[in-house]
């Protein structure tokens, strides 16, 4: 084999692997950050109420929550014209060893929207936020 | 036979002659240099469709503890668990979640961990746990 060859599957090597180390991070990041923003959107929410007056959901307990999942709470609008609530989450992460030199610090965002209708202070909405709620199927006589 | 160019003649298939260069040497070099490089070229490729069945698996392990958080912060440590198993389907999963079920409180923060086994890996022979964790903001008393 031809020190060309060598030479060129050995960089095919690297590169592959930073490729795949790459997209792994990014992959988990993102899956990270998307939990961070959901945590801290129903953090916000479910905070609302316990702490009177205005609340003080958005950004305190949120930001709590984003941290604790790793993440850093970039911005928390409440009552966009409703009652809704929108939570963005950054996650950065840098990849172990030299990959981290390679492919350099993963950052991923992102955000989390909760409908009006499942705000606290909306006068319709559940006490609790029940997880996962199982979509209903709206079942007429034939 | 063969009529060259050159206005000579060879019979398909004889042997050379002896003292005469070997026909197609190069090529010969680059048929041995492919056949050396298709494994390892098949290895690498199966190597990043490994990468990327682990990566999904991870992704898959951080969705399981999403989830398992989310109950977690208004249920007990059996529904967390039943909510991270419904995520990881066959995957055998290990879960903890501090404060346990019986000392969490309205307001606190509840945290779970969660290993998923690899089943890509497992194929392999390698045993390989991913883990993952959420946290979440109890919700009931």
């Amino acid at each position: 084999v031809s020190a060309l060859t060598a030479g060129t599957a050995v960089v095919a090597v690297v590169l592959a692997l930073a490729v795949a180390a790459g997209v792994t991070a990014a992959a988990s990041t993102r899956a990270r950050a998307q939990a961070a923003a959901d945590g801290a959107a129903l953090a916000a929410v479910s905070a609302a109420p316990l702490v009177g007056g205005g609340g003080d959901g958005c950004p305190t307990a949120a930001a709590v929550v984003a941290a604790a999942n790793g993440a850093a709470l970039r911005a928390c609008v409440e009552g966009g014209g409703a009652w809704g609530l929108r939570a963005e989450v950054e996650v950065a992460t840098r990849l172990p060893g030299p990959w981290g030199a390679v492919v350099g610090p993963v950052r991923a965002r992102a955000a989390a929207v909760l409908e009006p209708a499942a705000h606290p202070r909306n006068p319709g909405a559940a006490r609790s936020l029940q997880p996962m709620p199982a979509p209903t199927r709206d079942r007429r006589p034939d | 036979v063969v009529v060259s160019p050159t206005g000579g003649s060879a019979v398909r298939g004889a042997p050379p002659a002896p003292g005469a260069p070997a026909a197609g040497g190069e090529d010969g070099s680059q048929t041995l240099e492919l056949a050396l490089l298709v494994p390892f070229v098949a290895l690498l490729a199966a190597g990043v469709l490994l990468a990327g069945l682990a990566a999904a698996e991870l992704v898959l392990a951080q969705a399981a503890a999403r989830d398992a958080a989310r109950v977690a912060a208004v249920d007990d440590d059996a529904a967390a668990t039943a909510a991270a198993e419904a995520v990881a389907g066959r995957r055998a999963l290990r879960l903890s979640a501090d404060p346990p079920a019986g000392r969490r409180r309205g307001g606190d923060l509840v945290t779970v961990e969660v290993e998923v086994r690899s089943e890509a890996l497992r194929r392999l022979g390698v045993e390989a746990w991913l883990p993952a964790r959420a946290a979440m903001r109890v919700e009931h008393p």
